[in-house]
């Protein structure tokens, strides 16, 4: 019997993918193990691989579609069976099954007549909707479910509220556009969506405030150059600073623990355990690997999970359930040529550092102008929880573990 | 309250029956001294003697055709079909006596006969030895059938059945009998047509029976885990159904998988899928759906009847394609 490729569920929250990549089409032959596409989830691009050998006797949807988890993408003809009507072959078990049966869909029924759900159906009349408005839903087919009606009304509902004050500017000249100004198109669909959606989501939610506090780097830059040639010979790997704030952000944590807490039904849940996330360019992308018990690693073993990590996401090797559930988040803009920049809260967390671009400047040190390396720290606290003091104090014992470096080795 | 298995709950409940009545008396094939096939009835013939534990012939006919004679001349009898298969054999007594004889009598016979047979697969038992038959009884009027997945749902409604003036089909499913429950010390009673709440959930409504129960607790254990809230209803009698409580739960959750062993065309599924479309219609929110076995015989190769036996994952996979 051919086999069926379903879309695959690679952590707890994945409901949907997106196909970004075919690497085969109908007609060609897999080995077993091949990479057949690339499925770009919320948080990361997986290669999909056939666990069969055969042949691609039909793709169900096209590059760029979203495919809910579960849904059969393609199909894959074994050795020896027919690639063409793939669809109709049954084993000789299930014709003997089937033959007692009368079709269960006919294919007749009047194409208008609107595919929906019972209770979408009596939602739609009790609201004077007409089905057909709606289109297709998000059921099986395009069937319209209660979901899609209730949404459908909550459209409506806004619309009514938007509409309301245009009255009054209707008569505001709006000029006439004649032509078609170019403009070009790029649906907000997978990774960018999701984005979108949590951008949106976070601001709707905290209260966003950014403070700042420059902090010298030159003592941290300083003993990286001495370490990172031994530990490369050594271990094979390369600390970057972001090890060093990684450990230095746990054990501030640790120190001011309102910081590493969310809300939680009319609750402050202050966490006792430190997942610090840190975001890191990746190709093109960004992906924001949790180092887990940040508090209870060393810098280097801090390095070695980062630098795996990383290596994982060059070869797509990553699973989304790497990337979730940090308490905290830091964000180094470094390399961008940032002084100041207000990053936004990763939800459910209550804060984010901003780490800024380290840039050599004239600065009093040890009552003398010295030339000195400085950076910002930028940190974004959602001010239900955090009050403006307890922000500052959290930047304080950062900045003084950067600034003693040693300290953060022992 | 104590521990105790299935098996153990059906043997209590005809014990403490039979002390309470002596018109309660059991009959079949090697219920007495080697305790039945099962071992439901071991060690009752040492209270009860052989007069009320009565050894029979291998003929099914004779056991349940003496049954219904009994049952309309006062006693209450127990009679026991080896395996449930073998109901074929009897059916003249149950569906042209048994059932018939109080409607064409004007009420003056009654026939308080409980049945009891073992049914379902997953012994390696084969075609003639493993079926479901749950579906052939549902279209007989006048009978009413009893099928329970616990230790605690078996004594009680075994108690129920015995004392019910109407004949009976108790079905119990041979892989439930060493399966273990709580149940009280005291004495209790479930009235026949009472379904009950295995597991509330809010997404979506699993009604289920006998040894699909196990299994559906299980799936939905497993999808909790994903935030996916399944409500888990065991009728526990087929006839009569309790509609209502399977209504104001589909109403609920707006979507039922229904779930049996026996094979899916005409069976117990199909009777509550059509309830289910009249009663709950305007609150289906996806299509009623059935799993059960394919339509073949129980397969004596274990892979193929392992495969014939719908599985967790079935369930699972019905219940995710109910939500999607």
């Amino acid at each position: 019997m051919p086999v069926n490729v379903t879309m695959p569920k690679n952590g707890m929250t994945m409901i949907e993918g997106l196909i970004s990549k075919w690497y085969k089409k109908p007609g060609d032959t897999v080995k077993e193990g091949e990479v057949l596409a690339d499925i770009t989830t919320d948080k990361i691009v997986l290669s999909l691989e056939a666990t069969v050998a055969g042949t691609i006797a039909q793709l169900l949807h096209p590059e760029g579609s979203t495919v809910p988890v579960y849904e059969t993408i393609a199909i894959i003809a074994l050795p020896g069976e027919s690639v063409e009507p793939v669809i109709a072959q049954k084993s000789a078990v299930s014709e003997v099954i089937e033959s007692n049966r009368v079709s269960e869909t006919p294919g007749d029924i009047a194409e208008n007549n609107v595919k929906a759900t019972p209770i979408a159906k009596r939602i739609a009349k009790e609201n004077n909707i007409d089905l057909a408005a709606i289109g297709t839903g998000t059921g099986p087919g395009g069937r319209i479910k209660e979901e899609d009606v209730l949404k459908y009304l909550e459209k409506l509902k806004e619309k009514a509220v938007a509409a309301a004050p245009s009255v009054a500017f209707a008569a505001a000249p709006v000029k006439a556009v004649d032509v078609q100004e170019p403009e070009e198109y790029i649906p907000l669909v997978g990774i960018r969506k999701v984005i979108a959606d949590n951008m949106r989501k976070s601001h709707d939610t905290a209260v966003h405030v950014t403070s700042t506090t420059e902090i010298d780097m030159t003592d941290l830059i300083a003993l990286n150059k001495k370490i990172a040639p031994q530990w490369e010979k050594q271990y094979g790997i390369k600390p970057t600073l972001n090890s060093y704030f990684v450990k230095a952000t746990a054990m501030a944590l640790k120190e001011h623990p309102i910081i590493n807490s969310s809300i939680v039904d009319n609750k402050i849940v202050l966490k006792k355990y430190y997942h610090v996330g840190i975001a890191v360019s990746v190709g093109e992308g960004l992906i924001v690997p949790v180092i887990r018990n940040a508090d209870k690693l060393s810098v280097r073993e801090i390095a070695e999970q980062i630098s795996f990590i990383v290596k994982r996401a060059n070869n797509n090797q990553l699973s989304p359930d790497e990337l979730q559930g940090g308490t905290f988040t830091i964000s180094n803009v470094g390399p961008y040529l940032v002084q100041i920049f207000t990053p936004v809260i990763v939800q459910p967390q209550s804060a984010i550092l901003g780490i800024g671009t380290t840039t050599e400047r004239p600065v009093v040190y040890n009552g003398q102008i010295a030339i000195r390396s400085v950076a910002n720290l930028c940190l974004t606290y959602d001010h239900r929880i955090i009050q403006g003091a307890q922000g500052a104090k959290f930047r304080m014992t950062i900045k003084e573990l950067i600034e003693n470096p040693m300290n953060l080795l022992s | 309250m104590k521990e105790i298995t299935y098996r153990e709950a059906l043997r209590e409940a005809l014990a403490e029956e039979m002390r309470r009545d002596e018109k309660v008396f059991m009959m079949g094939e090697d219920i007495a001294n080697y305790g039945g096939s099962f071992k439901v009835t071991l060690g009752l013939v040492e209270e009860f003697g052989t007069n009320r534990v009565k050894d029979t012939p291998l003929a099914e006919s004779v056991i349940v055709g003496a049954a219904v004679g009994a049952a309309m001349v006062g006693m209450r009898p127990v009679p026991e079909i080896m395996f449930a298969d073998f109901m074929v054999l009897v059916m003249d007594h149950i569906v042209n006596n048994a059932a018939k004889m109080t409607y064409m009598s004007d009420g003056e016979l009654k026939v308080p006969m409980v049945l009891r047979a073992a049914q379902g697969a997953g012994t390696g038992s084969g075609a003639h030895h493993c079926q479901s038959v749950e579906g052939w009884l549902m279209n007989i009027p006048g009978i009413k059938i009893v099928i329970p997945s616990t230790p605690y749902d078996a004594k009680g409604l075994m108690k129920a059945a015995i004392r019910d003036n109407n004949p009976v089909v108790f079905l119990e499913h041979k892989m439930l009998y060493a399966t273990k429950g709580m149940i009280p010390e005291e004495e209790y009673v479930i009235e026949l047509g009472k379904a009950d709440i295995k597991r509330e959930g809010s997404d979506v409504t699993v009604i289920a029976y006998s040894a699909m129960i196990p299994k559906a607790l299980k799936a939905a254990e497993i999808l909790a885990k994903e935030g996916i809230s399944v409500e888990v209803i065991d009728p526990r009698t087929l006839k009569p159904l309790d509609t209502a409580t399977l209504v104001k739960s589909v109403a609920k959750t707006k979507r039922a998988l229904i779930v049996h062993e026996s094979c899916l065309t005409g069976g117990a599924g199909a009777e509550i899928a059509a309830i289910l479309a009249k009663e709950a219609f305007d609150y289906l929110d996806a299509p009623i759906t059935r799993i059960g076995a394919p339509d073949t015989p129980v397969p004596f190769s274990p892979p193929l009847e392992k495969y014939f036996i719908p599985s967790e994952q079935r369930i699972i996979q019905g219940i995710r394609d109910l939500l999607g």
